[in-house]
């Protein structure tokens, strides 16, 4: 029996479960995460579940408050493969919320030198004393940080199914045992742990809220993997838009959600962004790739990404609704399966530069509150171009304008 | 408790949803070049029907087998055919279908085996009596079950067939290869729960039961449909049940849909069964470009439990099947879909779908629109998807069971064997062949009807409706069009199909859905809104919509006729005793004239009193005696709400529909209301009829409607008394059912009528409707077609409305001999008509005829030109007409007088399964009711329903000519042919049923000058009526009344 497991067997029961999966072997760093999470006493008996690495050996019991710690070394994030890895931790952490008969667990998988100690009862409250269901995290970060996510995720993911979840994929969050439940009976080839959080929540008609966390640090982004990574999260994505469809196309408009904590900004870097090298791969790819987005997106949009392409950093703007409908077409692309499915989704890649560029253009020395401004327009424009989504998913024929 | 063990699906109900794909595992895909298609193969195109869209795959027999009857001739259950594969190759084809989210469905075919089965080699081989020789149905004589049909008429004689080894003879309802099983013997059933038990352990979702209905044989029966079979499928079930979970049974049984209701038992059955009948009527309608045959049958389809489901399809493995079709439509779907003979097989014809619609793409989407739009789980036959054709040439049903046609290689891209391996040959004409028709073309041509079919199932998938969903029919004039609307948790999908090869347009009644919007779902195209208008659409040849309705509807929008002033606030706090001063004073006089039903409009009120009312829940019901500046007063009944101050009638309102509906005895300030009705659910979701003039009527369900009565006669109320008394008196049954009533008795004085409750008859329209779309069809086929000279083919011209009136005749003559059965009821007790009586009927009938000749003479100058003419006849005739309506007295016999309907004619039937029911036995509500309880001649009605012909022959020939004038010449008649056709049909069928009753003049000159009598009556009336309100329409009582007076 691994330490896990009698840690597990020895606490019996807990109301509420915390899983640390931290994206290094830093021991010192965890150590602090979990000094400053303990920080808080919980009502209600709680099992921190974390990784097992240490400086000294040893964990403090924590005797005498409501904490109960077990060290699991399943959980982990493996930057190679990390939507997989970050996977396999979170279902490690749902099976023991269920085995402890836990109410509602808490994930904390962003870089552990952030964590305060008002992180677990901004997860977590909302579920205990509120009955949510999902506790989604927002951020405070600069115009910069997050693109994928601000570009792709949010949009969509509000768009189809009708609420304003700021970041659908966390990777931070508070689930109820209700959603845990669920996750673990659908089959996993079915469904990924973290891509379906949101949507699994909001198709299901669970009460989803967002819960203001203050600063995040992001992993520095590896513009050369960049590909790899947006396949991994289009390609999670797009699944659940296949499985959700008969969900999303009833749902119309969108609602905010319910937001705890305190709203704090994040201006971005002083000085002009220099756009030169993303609109330089933006044109290699129209120059190489015609082929393969030929199979992908219609005459129209493709004369505008060949218009687009003849433009210097002057005059290179790509308007919402040609990156909303680029979005969708992929979607659609993926679920027909145009092309094999990687390939497929590694070449939006140098579009979504272009669509950096002419985000980085547009911000240029913008106030955070615009910047925000700036953002909502954006999902108003994939919320308008919804019905070209419906009418190309229902009928997918290439025959169009 | 033992834990079930689960299937692959998670969801219980899994197949309400299931897009169901039906293949040979020989004919799919052939892995090892042996000619034959195996399970391997079969492996290796999982991924074709995964991006096919299909959910299910049903698996036709790939047991170990003689193969005498393409596999259902089974000679040993638990294991796979060799050619096939083996048991392993089974199993990995069971993960990879699972892994693809594909559930499997296999054959469990228990009627009957091979006999070439062990369990047949044991029996013949051993003495009566023996345990193995029990194990099927024999006897010493091919005498027994004589009753049971053959089914394989081409090839078998008997059911029975002599066994030399055994000495006896066996029981086959099949090939005489196929001994039947004998579930007498319960080890049989142990035997087959044994098989049952095998193929599920392996993971198997569903079982296809083979011929269920023949599985027990009892003498004096047809030995189909037994109550023991339904015991042993029960057992099945619960086998089933008791160890797995989330797996189903689908029983094959070609039944009519009542005989197959069975077979779900209350949910404790099968899971599923085909719906044989709907197939061959959808190519009915299709070819008749009629809507009917599908409306028909599917009204004819009971509701079946809740976890239940029908199985559709179009074409099978099988024949088309017309089994369970009339005669007269056998032959005409011979003539219509089988002019080749050879492709005639048993009772049905041994085509594919796409040669069966001469390789038409419209009519294979407008087939598959409906496959996928009707309830019920759809089918689809391998091939279908691509359009593959057949070969006649081949035996048996061999031609519509070729391989798959996968690409133009050699075999079709199904094998790699030498060609004359092959266990058939592949389809290779220029039209059907695998270089024209396959799966790598279409998969590559992005507007094939296979992308168009991936599309479908992919959108139909999407929709929960469409597997799970309420049905209900539209009735849309034009009867090209089937229209319906499926429903389910809120969401409404609107299906409209043209089934004609021609554009057709169309007004759809979406008056209830109003404020709706509909979406075309396949472009998500958005459409103009409902409205309370009727909808137009126009729609291409064989064109269809599938209409997503978005938004809600308008709260019942309350007519504006029905709305009051406001009625100030400081008075609705007093509650409604407070208000009738104020309602007295001023707003009834208002109110009453705006009102629909209020009979009294031209006539001005001078004073509305309450007399008595009473509180129930909400509402207030009020007795209203209406005074007049001249005339005699009236008495109405008004429920009323208050909404928000605004003064509303309470039958817009739900709540007090169902008070009413479920009213017992009520007391009021003066009276009473008594009355029950039968049935009173409240749970019953509630709508409100539109088309009454003088009353209200408002439709519980599906189940039952109540006829408010507005204006108040003291009485016995007709409708009512006839209503009861047949139903209760008599045994004439082609009347609503009588489902009760409610009557309102005050202190000391008669009791009037409220409300009438009857059971809601299913049916197609009522028979005006449905004749003048008739007509309009025959006008269509005649406006090119040469006059005909002899009568009879003048008869085959009219078609099958001669069958519809001959029926109608006969029901009206039973309503007659119903109503004039002796009786100690003297309000039913017959009458002979005495001379008194004739002469006070003939002179009243001349009365009114000298009254409508002189509107007539005084109206001539405002008359059309075209009825000039036929006015300045009629007015020459005066004396002729007169005469006409002098019935001698002396050595005639006018026959009795009975209680008749009183108001007959078209628009007082309805259209129900080929048949009529008769309605509204209310009579002329504007008479008074001494009127219209009195006793006539039953020719009076007669004479009514005459009439109603010659009009829907001229009002649907003025209609159609106003779109086609040039044809008004050659058609008129055609319009008089058959109106005399029907006329003579209708009268010959009521004289033939009726005369035995004695209650028609008995002489054959009797009889015509009454009956002339009563039609020029009528048609004096009409005059009357046509002048006062139509002067355009007056052509057609006249050309009556100058036909009559010829």
């Amino acid at each position: 029996m691994g330490m896990a497991e009698s840690g597990i067997e020895q606490i019996g029961v807990a109301e509420v479960v915390v899983g640390l999966v931290p994206a290094s072997h830093d021991a010192q760093t965890l150590e602090a995460a979990i000094s400053r999470i303990v920080e808080f006493t919980p009502p209600v008996k709680a099992v921190l579940i974390h990784p097992p690495y240490s400086a000294n050996g040893a964990y403090p019991p924590y005797t005498g408050t409501q904490w109960r710690l077990v060290a699991n070394p399943q959980l982990a994030q493996d930057p190679s493969s990390l939507a997989q890895s970050l996977g396999d931790s979170f279902r490690v952490i749902f099976d023991l919320t269920q085995r402890l008969g836990g109410r509602a667990c808490a994930i904390i998988a962003s870089d552990l030198s952030t964590v305060t100690s008002e992180w677990v009862p901004l997860l977590l409250q909302p579920i205990v004393e509120e009955q949510f269901d999902l506790v989604a995290p927002c951020y405070a970060r600069h115009p910069f940080e997050g693109l994928i996510n601000r570009a792709i995720v949010y949009p969509l993911i509000r768009a189809l199914y009708g609420k304003r979840v700021r970041n659908p994929l966390g990777p931070d969050f508070g689930i109820s045992s209700t959603l845990v439940e669920r996750l673990a009976t659908t089959p996993t080839r079915r469904v990924h742990p973290i891509a379906s959080l949101a949507t699994e929540a909001a198709t299901s008609g669970l009460k989803i809220c967002q819960s203001h966390l203050g600063p995040r640090i992001f992993p520095p982004m590896d513009w050369t993997n960049l590909s790899s990574l947006l396949a991994q999260v289009l390609g999670a994505l797009f699944l659940d838009v296949e499985r959700y469809a008969p969900h999303w196309q009833r749902a119309r408009d969108s609602q905010p959600i319910p937001e705890f904590g305190h709203p704090t900004f994040v201006a971005g870097p002083e000085g002009a962004v220099d756009v030169t090298r993303l609109i330089e791969s933006f044109q290699l790819g129209a120059r190489n790739l015609p082929e393969v987005w030929g199979m992908i997106l219609p005459p129209s949009t493709l004369v505008e990404l060949r218009r687009l392409a003849k433009h210097d950093a002057a005059g290179f703007r790509m308007p919402d609704e040609t990156w909303a409908r680029i979005v969708y077409d992929f979607a659609l692309g993926h679920r027909v399966r145009a092309i094999n499915r990687d390939q497929m989704l590694r070449a939006i890649t140098p579009i979504y530069l272009g669509w950096v560029a002419s985000y980085a253009l547009e911000l240029d020395n913008m106030a955070p509150e615009a910047v925000e401004q700036r953002l909502e327009m954006l999902c108003v424009a994939f919320e308008h171009t919804k019905s070209y989504l419906v009418s190309r998913w229902r009928w997918p024929d290439r025959f169009n304008p | 408790m033992v834990k079930r063990r689960p299937g692959s699906a998670s969801d219980p109900l899994w197949y309400k949803d299931a897009i169901i794909y039906e293949l040979h595992v020989k004919a799919f895909n052939d892995s090892n070049a042996d000619g034959i298609g195996d399970f391997q193969g079969l492996i290796q195109k999982l991924d074709y029907l995964q991006t096919l869209g299909v959910t299910c795959i049903w698996l036709l027999p790939f047991f170990p087998s003689p193969m005498r009857d393409d596999g259902y001739d089974i000679a040993d259950y638990m294991n796979v055919h060799p050619g096939y594969g083996t048991m392993d190759d089974f199993k990995a084809f069971m993960t990879a279908a699972h892994e693809r989210d594909l559930q499997v469905m296999i054959e469990l075919v228990i009627n009957h085996t091979s006999d070439q089965h062990p369990w047949f080699q044991a029996a013949r081989n051993s003495p009566p009596g023996s345990p193995e020789r029990d194990y099927y149905v024999w006897s010493d004589t091919d005498e027994k079950y004589k009753e049971a049909r053959i089914i394989f008429t081409d090839t078998e004689k008997s059911n029975w067939t002599w066994d030399p080894v055994a000495k006896a003879y066996f029981w086959h309802r099949f090939f005489s290869h196929q001994p039947d099983l004998n579930f007498d013997n319960p080890h049989v059933l142990e035997e087959v729960l044994t098989v049952m038990r095998f193929w599920l352990d392996l993971g198997v979702d569903g079982l296809r039961l083979d011929a269920i209905p023949y599985l027990i044989e009892r003498d004096g029966t047809n030995c189909e449909n037994l109550p023991e079979t339904h015991v042993i499928i029960k057992k099945i079930r619960r086998a089933m049940d008791a160890d797995y979970a989330n797996r189903i049974i689908l029983a094959e049984a070609n039944q009519w849909p009542s005989d197959v209701r069975p077979y779900f038992g209350d949910g404790d059955e099968c899971h599923m069964t085909f719906h044989f009948p709907v197939m061959p009527r959808i190519y009915m309608a299709l070819r008749q470009e009629d809507r009917l045959p599908i409306v028909d049958i599917m009204m004819q389809t009971p509701p079946i439990p809740e976890t239940c489901q029908w199985g559709l399809f179009l074409r099978n493995h099988d024949e088309l099947t017309l089994e369970m079709v009339t005669n007269d439509e056998r032959d005409y779907m011979y003539l219509a879909y089988s002019a080749d003979p050879r492709t005639r097989i048993n009772l049905g014809i041994r085509r594919r779908l796409a040669p069966l619609v001469d390789n038409s793409r419209r009519r294979i989407e407008l087939l598959n629109s409906l496959l996928f739009s009707l309830p019920g789980t759809p089918i689809i036959y391998y091939g279908d998807e691509i359009g593959m054709g057949d070969n006649v040439y081949l035996g048996d049903r061999n031609g519509v069971r070729t391989p798959m046609q996968w690409n133009p290689d050699r075999n079709a891209g199904f094998s790699r064997a030498n060609p004359a391996m092959l266990y058939s040959p592949v389809i290779m004409d220029p039209v059907w062949g695998y270089q024209a028709v396959n799966v790598e073309a279409q998969q590559s041509e992005p507007s094939s009807l296979l992308n168009w079919m991936r599309n479908m199932i992919a959108l139909r998938k999407l929709f929960r409706v469409f597997g799970r969903g309420t049905l209900d029919f539209l009735a849309p004039a034009n009867r090209k069009i089937l229209a319906y609307l499926r429903r389910l948790d809120g969401e409404q999908i609107l299906c409209v199909m043209n089934l004609s090869r021609f554009a057709q347009p169309v007004d759809l009644d979406l008056a209830e859905l109003a404020g709706m919007t509909p979406v075309e779902m396949l472009g998500y195209v958005e459409f103009p809104a409902i409205t309370r208008d009727p909808y137009r659409l126009t729609l291409g040849p064989y064109g269809f919509f599938w209409l997503e309705l978005h938004g809600e509807p308008h709260a019942a929008e309350v007519p504006a006729e029905t709305v009051s002033n406001l009625i100030p606030a400081s008075d609705l706090s007093m509650g409604w005793a407070g208000l009738i001063p104020n309602l007295e004073a001023t707003v009834l006089a208002e109110y009453l004239p705006k009102q629909r039903w209020f009979g009294a409009k031209s006539r001005k009120i001078q004073n509305v009193r309450v007399t008595d009312w009473a509180e129930l829940g909400n509402a207030a019901l009020m007795f209203l005696q209406v005074e007049y500046q001249s005339g005699p007063p009236e008495e109405y009944f008004t429920p009323f709400i208050m909404t928000d101050g605004v003064l509303q009638d309470a039958v817009q309102d739900d709540a007090f529909c169902i008070a009413l509906l479920t009213l017992n005895e009520f007391t009021t300030k003066r009276g009473k209301i008594t009355g029950q009705v039968l049935d009173a659910d409240p749970s019953l979701s509630v709508r409100r009829g539109s088309a009454e003039q003088s009353n209200s009527s408002v439709i519980y369900g599906d189940r039952l409607i109540l006829k408010l009565f507005r204006k108040q006669q003291a009485g016995p109320n007709p409708e009512i008394e006839i209503g009861k008394y047949l139903a209760e008196k008599t045994t004439f049954d082609r009347v609503p059912p009588f489902a009760g009533s409610l009557e309102y008795i005050r202190e000391s004085e008669a009791s009037s009528a409220i409300a009438i409750v009857q059971g809601l008859v299913p049916n197609e329209g009522d028979g005006w409707k449905w004749t003048t779309e008739e007509l309009e069809r025959f006008y269509e086929n005649c406006a090119r077609t040469t006059f005909p000279q002899a009568s009879e083919s003048a008869r085959d011209h009219v078609g099958a409305y001669i069958e519809a009136a001959s029926v109608l005749g006969k029901r009206t003559a039973e309503l007659h001999l119903a109503l004039a059965a002796e009786t100690e009821d003297p309000a039913f007790t017959p009458e002979p008509f005495s001379t008194g009586d004739i002469e006070a009927t003939a002179g009243q009938m001349r009365e009114e005829a000298a009254q409508a000749l002189e509107l007539l003479k005084s109206t001539l100058s405002r008359l059309p030109d075209e009825a000039l003419e036929m006015a300045g006849l009629a007015l020459g005739r005066r004396r002729q007409i007169i005469d006409r309506l002098l019935l001698p007295v002396h050595n005639h016999s006018y026959g009795k007088r009975i209680r008749t309907h009183g108001d007959y004619h078209l628009g007082q039937v309805l259209r129900a399964r080929n048949d009529f029911v008769i309605l509204d036995f209310e009579g002329e509500p504007a008479r008074p009711l001494a009127q219209r309880r009195a006793k006539y001649s039953p020719l009076k009605d007669v004479a009514g329903m005459l009439r109603s012909f010659s009009y829907a022959a001229n009002s649907t020939l003025m209609t159609y000519t106003m779109r086609h004038p040039e044809d008004f010449a050659s058609l008129a008649p055609w319009a008089r042919l058959w109106e005399q056709t029907v006329a003579a049909e209708f009268l010959s069928s009521y004289r033939q049923t009726a005369e035995p009753g004695n209650v028609l003049p008995e002489s054959d000159e009797g009889f015509r000058r009454l009956l002339d009598a009563c039609l020029l009556e009528k048609g004096m009336y009409e005059l009357m009526y046509e002048l006062n309100n139509r002067p355009t329409w007056v052509r057609i009582p006249l050309a009556g009344i100058l036909a009559l007076t010829s």
